[in-house]
């Protein structure tokens, strides 16, 4: 199995034990991941709040690049590039004229043949659930987690298509197939205020509580999620929310992919997990 | 009237057995055309059987249906073909072949009585679907009480993969049911039918039926092999063992040669079927393999001992230390008698490593030689450090044997990789857990010694190279990467074989595996009458292996010893796999198995597993999926005394059917809640469908009628009702049309049962706009139901409590808010039938693109294809009534396409003689009901039977949880041949719907009708007294003791024939009384149109078009010439009917044409007299010509041109006011078709639509979309805030306050226009009155049942259609004129009508004197 791979900005810098992990990950499970040469920025946020076209030529772009690779799917792992690629896609396809403006940009032929999946629908197929299975070699405790897919994953359904809508289960999936216990929740999909947490943080702060709150009644002893946003503004955040609630959170947020490497039996260091600010010391040691 | 070409065939299908599929069956059948009626499911009553209450008349569902099911179900011209689909239609209308799919009943219909004792057999727990999911039934099983027909039904879905998965075909799915029920000892003899080592395979089994399991695609397979293991345990425990039965003995004696698994199977399979068995072994000890290969930690020695003692007790000679082919041949053996002889004689015979060194030193041995010696207890000198060769289960028992018999290190060396072991990876788990070390990809080369005594072992790395022939990858050695391992004892287990020179001596032949040679399928040697089995054939296999080959010896020399030729083989491999969907299905863990600790095992042989409790047990068997359905334990042909049951039967076969027409009434699918994700069903315990609460809500429920969560059993104190969950969305883009009533009922009804519970009800707009619907609307609002107009956006789960946090923007002050409720209910729409998908492909009829059926709206009943009818919601979402209405519609059509075949195909009843009972003091039985809860609730209805059992002249008396359903019924008959009973009463409901039905049982039992009495001990005692159950409880006690006071005086009553005239009598002129004057004259009937205008076609002249575009003019013109034209119908125009008299059959009509009298004489009549445009006072209507209503619009757009830039228009015109209470349906639409057509003659024009709720109900709410995607603007008033209508300076001036905005706006319109409602004419009171039929307050015409006789009258003869009814669509009018005209056939297509028995006699003189001043009227008990 070959994928190109793109891991935009954040998989560089934030969300590097993202990055570390899923290449971890996919060494274990003989996946080859194959990183798109000269690859650029998606577009996020600054393109799309700024130029139409510009949001949509920039995930275009990388997708031509990627078909250099051979492969026929490029793998995009931070849910936001995910949502731009596939606003791309979905756009053109929709608007034929679009599609001719885009070619004029691009410079070269529309990138047709190459899908874009995400690291969840990767590794939630049937035959890799099997494979994540007999990969397991350390002990994997008997750990209560919420699996939190924010809202960038799912939505809109008909440009993402991914899983389900309003209840997700390809992560839930994935983690159970190793052993862990994710706990039914009704936040899934709600929005953790990532994209507001600089402007107005009071509202991002807000929301984030109510995410970890909620994650805590459920019984979770750690957030597993799979978008590089979501995991810096829960992880960084939640000593300005017990300042302003005065309750103790230490609530792990993980990446799961951080998880399933940690149950392939991958040294910590090797998944990035001591790049987190709220410590997840207590996840790892409970893996022996 | 019966055929005159004879080409066209007199018989229906009727496809879809729901309320629709029954009306239209019983009104064909009753008109002469014998019905097929088809239902996919094993009963029939569709959906209504589940409802609970019905509104707006909170009738009890199954109550009022009940009646119409036993109708069916008895009807003599009516065939009720069950769990069958329809396949295909082939011909032409008139002469189809219908081809069927009939899955197996497992069920003599014909035998089952209904008794249910099979049920209390039945270990299965299956998901309930007629109680969607919120009760368990089991695998035999009825859907509900009343169900028609009352058979039972078994449900297989195919073979259980687990037993398919068993080489020896044991039943493991019926094992393990029966455990999860605590029925050990059933379950035992199970496994005992076809394993005679419960003990020993449930500890040394490799249970590929756990490999099978489907739960192991979504956890852990069931464990099934610790089950088997906890059953042998359990029964260890007994104080006594059941003996085995064994049959009567043969002459034939057979030898089996060796005692293991193999020879012992086939031994006691043998004697089993009588024959006289010896079995022979070479050992001291039995059990083969058994006993000394698998070391006594895995099987403890008295666990076999018992087991092989227990085989003693089929009667079967054993004799130990016979080595065969030295103390015993086969020529010795045939000496003595023995007329067959199987050889299982095992793999004894380790193979050797090959290697130098290997027969030089001391210390190495094979691991048979081992193994056997340390299971007989034999001295063996273990060394210090022991290796062992393999990677077989042969080598782990050996490693961990070595370790328990004092060795201090013990390696594994195997020459493949940990993947490739054949050893079951759960041993190699527990021996590394006990310290055992593996050294894989390894392989000896040489053996070293010192002193005759090995000290070491040469080895070679290996390498995994292409795969053999095994599949599994060739070990590649790696030059010169040899090492030594220091050993002073080298076990070698690399395979066995067995000791063959005996055999070969013998005659018998060896294959060149040096196995012995048999026929694959007999499993007879090449000697005549030896058969051989088990390993000696195999090679080493599984113990289970072992016994299936002993399994299918004993069968073969059976067969061999009868002369037959033939083996069968298990039949189960032949039939499918069923497989069980898990998708939703919530984990459980696998039990897991106490174990001992591996630092306890070493230097001891104790038993490293120590089994299930009874707790555990019983939990692990409940874990299973029941995959297949029924388990085929048969446990159910012990309980079924009639012997109904039949496990054989084909699952599928094909019916072939010839008949003339079909009518179509598959109903409705529910949408499916899961789709609508953000409302959490099937996530969120306490989210439930409509559907779901009404069988919550029933008291035939899975609670009883008990309002409970599904989470925790608590009672809600606050429900949420969401209303559109899957209707009026972009992608399905129609109105569901029942749900906002159906919720509206369900709030009501909850509220009833539970006192105190808050109700609210989350909608867009409420649309009541059924007769009657409004005020229920209005009184559930006085009740307390809370309305909030808002559809939620999301639902979330509160984890503790399982509450729903509901979100929605509350209408005032226009705020998101989350609010808490305890349970929710999603009100899901109506879906077409899936099925129907691909049915109506091969069918050829057309679809919509929902999958609806395609119809017009001048053409309802009729589908693309001649001679396929439809109705009900296959056509559009519709509520019962009009799904009535539709159904005898489509009867109609199809009475009119066989016409001249009605009663070709027909047969009558044939009676019993009836028993003379004159002179006999009277016998009476009495049969007091429960009616479920609705009479047992209240009072003990046991008791009540009890106390009438005391009254004088009863013989017999009993309480029934249903009286009416077949069963009791059947059981009434009985007691009335066995007690001799003369007089039959029975206290239950309501005589209007079950005194026939009664009385057609007494004559059936061939006693007189009239000898029975009915007392209503439900609707004027237990519901009326609910409150009151002593009092009620005496109160029925009363009213018994009186019926069986009046059946003391019954006596034998006849019924005349009255002779009718076959003709009918039509009143209006307007669509529907030209429809109903046409289809009966197509019909055949002689029929009278009176319409008092000039000309036909009534309030259809003002109608141009219809909302989907249809020009009405063509339509109306051809339905006038052919009124005008028919040969049948005799047109009366500018007509008054003057006076009617007469009754059923022989009306005698008066009318007045331009002044002149003429009397008619006729059968039935239809009213159609229609009704009119309401006049508006308001809105200064006639005072100003720019105020006009949507009629006057309408015939001015007809003309095609629109002037005015800007159009109000205004709702609810003189409906839903005080004055007129009700809702007048169609002008929602009108004023969506009207504004879309102004947009589309004048795109500029503005039109303003000011309502109150907009019901365009059905497909409707297309066009409603489409005109806000025009630009039409809604703007919503409330009752309170009606729109003020003023002139200033000659503008006209509308003010509304809109509730968006939250301010008064003012537009300024050139036209406004009035949807004013439809009314009644004073006028049409007279005909009423003559025809003594009820009217409503607003004068519309009432017919017989809301629900059920929505064309009918109370009074025989008398049908209703059209406006008169209510207002309707003209696709609506249509169907109910169809009705109408059916209805009437039913009564006309007969020659003769049975008049009632019962008529009124006065008994002395002042009564005379009184009744002289009455017209006579026979005389009705009221119900």
């Amino acid at each position: 199995m070959k994928y190109a791979y793109y891991p935009g900005c954040s998989l560089l810098s934030t969300a590097a034990g993202y990055d570390y992990s899923f290449r971890e990950v996919c060494k274990t499970l003989g996946i080859e991941l194959c990183e798109v040469p000269g690859w650029i920025c998606c577009g996020s946020t600054p393109a799309h709040s700024t130029s139409h076209l510009l949001a949509l030529a920039l995930p275009l772009k990388n997708l031509q690049l990627a078909q250099m690779t051979g492969a026929e799917q490029l793998v995009v792992p931070c849910a936001a590039c995910f949502s731009r690629f596939k606003f791309a896609l979905s756009e053109c396809e929709k608007e034929p004229q679009l599609k001719k403006q885009m070619l004029e940009i691009l410079e070269g032929p529309f990138p047709e043949g190459i899908k874009v999946v995400h690291p969840l629908e990767i590794f939630s197929q049937d035959d890799l659930l099997k494979k994540i299975k007999s990969a397991v070699k350390n002990h994997v405790p008997e750990l209560k987690l919420v699996c939190y897919y924010g809202c960038l994953l799912t939505r809109p359904p008909k440009v993402t298509k991914f899983d389900n809508c309003e209840n997700p289960v390809t992560m839930d999936k994935i983690l159970s197939a190793i052993g862990l216990m994710p706990q039914p929740w009704s936040y899934k999909t709600d929005c953790c205020g990532a994209s507001l947490t600089l402007t107005e943080t009071e509202v991002s702060l807000k929301l984030i509580q109510k995410l970890i709150d909620q994650a805590k009644l459920a019984g979770a002893q750690a957030i597993a999620l799979a978008c590089t946003l979501c995991q810096t503004n829960l992880d960084t955040r939640q000593k300005d929310i017990e300042k302003a609630s005065g309750n103790s959170y230490q609530m792990p947020i993980l990446f799961f992919t951080q998880l399933l490497g940690l149950a392939f039996g991958i040294p910590p260091k090797k998944l990035g997990l001591n790049k987190h600010l709220t410590n997840p010391e207590q996840v790892i040691k409970k893996f022996t | 009237m019966a055929g005159s070409n004879g080409k066209k065939i007199g018989a229906v299908l009727v496809l879809g057995g729901g309320v629709g599929g029954m009306q239209a069956s019983l009104d064909l059948a009753e008109a002469g055309l014998k019905v097929y009626l088809l239902e996919k499911e094993s009963s029939i009553g569709g959906t209504m059987a589940r409802l609970d209450k019905t509104f707006p008349t909170n009738d009890c569902s199954m109550c009022i249906v009940a009646p119409r099911l036993v109708d069916v179900g008895r009807h003599l011209n009516i065939e009720v073909i069950t769990n069958a689909e329809l396949e295909e239609l082939q011909g032409e209308a008139g002469e189809f072949t219908a081809r069927i799919k009939k899955k197996a009943r497992y069920i003599d219909l014909d035998k089952c009585t209904g008794c249910s004792a099979c049920v209390e057999k039945c270990p299965v727990q299956s998901d309930d679907e007629f109680n969607l999911g919120l009760a368990k039934r089991t695998a035999i099983y009825r859907r509900y009480p009343q169900a028609v027909p009352s058979a039972f039904a078994i449900d297989k879905t195919g073979v259980s993969p687990c037993r398919l998965g068993c080489p020896a075909g044991v039943n493991a799915h019926a094992y393990v049911t029966l455990i999860a029920r605590k029925r050990f000892a059933e379950a035992l003899e199970i496994v005992r039918e076809k394993n005679p080592f419960p003990a020993v395979c449930g500890r040394v089994c490799t249970h590929p039926c756990e490999t099978e399991c489907r739960r192991g695609d979504l956890d852990e397979p069931i464990a099934i092999c610790s089950l088997k293991r906890f059953l042998a345990d359990w029964e260890s425990k007994l104080e006594q063992v059941p003996k085995p039965k064994l049959p009567e003995k043969r002459a034939e004696k057979v030898a089996v040669i060796g005692s293991g698994p193999a020879g012992l199977t086939a031994a006691r399979d043998l004697a089993l079927k009588g024959y006289q068995v010896t079995v022979f072994e070479k050992l001291p000890v039995a059990g083969g393999m058994l006993a000394v290969g698998i070391p006594e930690y895995r099987l403890p020695k008295q666990v076999l001992k018992k087991e092989i003692d227990g085989i003693h007790a089929y009667g079967i000679e054993f004799q130990m230390g016979k080595e065969f082919g030295k103390d015993i041949t086969i020529d010795q053996l045939k000496a003595l008698g023995y007329k067959a002889i199987f050889v299982a004689i095992g793999t004894h015979k380790g193979l050797k490593l090959k290697i130098p060194g290997e027969d030089e030193f001391e210390g190495v041995l094979d691991c048979i030689e081992f193994l056997r010696k340390a299971n007989l207890g034999e001295r063996v000198n273990v060394g210090e450090k022991v290796i062992v060769i393999g990677g077989g289960n042969a080598a782990v028992d050996s490693a961990r044997t070595a370790l328990r018999m004092g060795a201090r290190e013990v390696s594994i060396v195997y020459r493949r990789s940990r993947k490739e072991m054949p050893a079951n990876s759960w041993e190699v788990e527990e021996a590394e857990l006990e310290g055992v070390k593996i050294l894989f990809l390894s392989a000896p080369v040489r053996i070293l010694g010192k002193d005759g005594r090995v000290n070491a072992i040469e080895c070679l790395k290996m390498k995994l190279g292409e795969p053999d022939a095994s599949g599994r990858s060739r070990p590649v050695p790696i030059e010169g990467s040899n090492f030594t391992l220091e050993t002073d004892m080298v076990i070698s287990a690399i395979g066995q074989e067995p000791e063959t020179d005996a055999l070969k001596k013998q005659g018998l032949n060896c294959t060149h595996w040096n196995l012995l040679e048999v026929d694959s399928t007999t499993l007879q040697t090449n000697l005549e009458g030896v058969f051989a089995g088990g390993d000696a054939v195999s090679g080493p296999s599984t113990v289970v292996e072992a016994i299936a080959m002993g399994q299918r010896a004993a069968e073969s020399i059976h067969l061999y010893l009868q002369g037959e030729r033939f083996y069968k083989g298990y039949d189960e491999r032949l039939k499918p796999k069923a497989v069980k969907d898990i998708t939703g299905m919530s984990r459980i863990p696998r039990q897991k198995m106490p174990k001992i600790s591996p630092e306890a095992r070493r230097g001891n042989f104790k038993e490293v597993e120590l089994g299930f409790t009874e707790e555990m047990a019983v939990a692990e068997a409940q874990r299973c999926l029941n995959c297949a359905g029924c388990c085929e334990c048969l446990k159910c042909l012990l309980a079924c005394e009639a012997k109904a049951i039949n496990h054989e039967m084909t699952s599928e076969k094909e019916i072939k059917l010839n008949i003339g027409a079909i009518v179509l009434a598959p109903g409705f699918e529910l949408f499916q809640a899961e789709q609508a994700g953000e409302y959490g069903f099937g996530r969120y315990q306490n989210v439930m469908t409509s559907l779901q609460f009404e069988r919550l809500l029933s008291a035939s429920g899975p609670t009883m009628g008990k309002l409970t969560r599904p989470s925790d059993g608590k009672t809600p104190k606050k429900i949420a009702f969401i209303q559109c969950v899957g209707s009026r969305k972009a992608e399905r883009n129609y109105c569901s049309s029942v749900c906002c009533m159906y919720a509206t009922k369900e709030a009501v009804i909850a509220k009833e049962h539970e006192h105190g519970l808050e109700c609210t009800i989350f909608f867009i707009d409420l649309r009541a706009f059924g007769k009657g619907f409004d005020d229920y609307y209005l009184r559930a609002q006085q009740h307390g139901v809370k309305y909030i107009r808002c559809l939620p956006s999301t639902i979330k789960e509160v984890p503790e409590t399982r509450n729903l946090l509901v979100q929605y923007i509350s209408p005032n002050p226009g705020k998101v808010v989350a609010e808490e409720f305890d349970m929710v209910v999603l009100s899901t729409g109506l879906c077409p039938p899936t099925d129907f998908q691909e049915l109506g492909k091969r069918l050829g009829i057309s679809l919509d693109q929902y999958g609806f059926c395609q119809t017009s709206r001048f053409a309802p009943v009729e589908t693309n294809r001649p001679g396929v009818f439809v109705c009900g919601p296959f056509v559009e979402p519709k509520d019962i009534p009009e799904t009535v209405m539709q159904a005898s519609g489509a009867a109609g059509k199809a009475m009119s396409f066989l016409a001249e075949q009605k009663g070709a195909l027909v047969r009558k009843k044939e009676y019993p003689p009836e028993i003379d009972v004159k002179g006999q003091e009277p016998r009476i039985g009495v049969f007091v009901c429960h009616c479920g809860k609705n009479i047992g609730g209240v009072i003990p209805s046991k008791q009540v039977a009890e106390y009438a059992a005391g009254l004088a002249n009863v013989v017999y008396a009993t309480d029934k949880l249903y009286t009416c359903s077949q069963d009791s019924i059947q059981s009434i008959k009985q007691a009335i041949s066995e007690h001799k009973l003369n007089r039959v009463v029975v206290a239950a409901c309501s005589p209007r719907t079950h005194e026939p039905l009664f009385r057609d049982v007494l004559r059936e039992a061939g006693l007189n009708p009239y000898l029975f009495e009915m007392t209503n001990i439900r609707d004027q005692c237990t519901w009326v007294h609910m409150q009151e159950p002593e009092k009620a409880f005496q109160k029925a006690k009363d009213l018994v003791r009186m019926a069986v006071a009046r059946a003391r005086l019954l006596e034998p009553l006849y019924k005349r024939d009255l002779e009718i005239i076959h003709k009918a009598l039509v009143i209006g002129g307007g669509l529907a009384g030209m429809t109903s004057a046409l289809e009966l004259a197509n019909q055949g009937f002689e029929t009278y149109l009176i319409e008092k205008e000039k000309q036909l076609g009534g309030n259809l002249r003002k109608v141009r078009y219809l909302l989907e575009g249809e020009q009405v003019e063509p339509k109306l013109q051809r339905l006038i010439m052919m009124v005008s034209n028919h040969p049948k119908i005799q047109l009366f125009l500018n007509t008054q009917v003057k006076a009617i008299n007469g009754s059923l059959g022989n009306f005698k009509t008066i009318i007045s044409q331009d002044g002149k009298e003429k009397e008619l004489e006729h059968g039935v009549v239809i009213v159609a007299v229609g009704a009119e445009e309401y006049k508006p006072k308001e809105y200064l209507y006639g005072q100003d010509n720019r105020v006009i209503t949507q009629l006057e619009l309408e015939s001015r757009l007809a003309q095609g041109a629109v002037s005015a830039k800007s159009v109000v228009m205004i709702q609810c015109v003189g409906s839903r006011d005080e004055e007129r209470t009700y809702c007048s349906r169609i002008c929602c639409s009108e004023a969506v078709k009207n504004a879309l057509k102004i947009k589309e003659l004048s795109p500029q024009t503005s039109v303003y639509i000011l309502y109150r709720d907009m019901r365009t109900y059905g497909f409707r709410e297309k066009y409603y979309r489409k005109a806000r995607e025009q630009g039409v603007v809604f703007i919503r008033y409330e009752p309170e805030k009606k729109p003020q209508v003023e002139k200033n300076n000659g503008q006209i001036q509308v003010k509304v306050f809109d509730l968006l905005l939250g301010k008064e706006i003012t537009l300024k319109p050139d036209l406004l226009v009035l949807s004013a409602g439809v009314v009644s004419r004073k006028e049409d009171k007279l005909v009423a009155q003559m025809l003594k039929v009820p009217q409503t307050q607003d004068g519309f015409f009432l017919e017989a049942h809301m629900k059920l006789r929505p064309v009918d009258f109370s009074t025989d003869g008398v049908f209703l259609a059209g406006l008169a009814h209510a207002s309707k669509d003209v696709d609506e009018t249509i169907s109910q004129a169809c009705a109408a005209s059916a209805r009437a056939s039913t009564i006309l297509s007969k020659p003769v009508i049975e008049l009632e028995a019962t008529i009124s006699q006065p008994v002395d003189a002042t009564a005379m004197v009184a009744l002289t001043a009455l017209t006579p009227v026979r005389i009705r008990r009221s119900a």
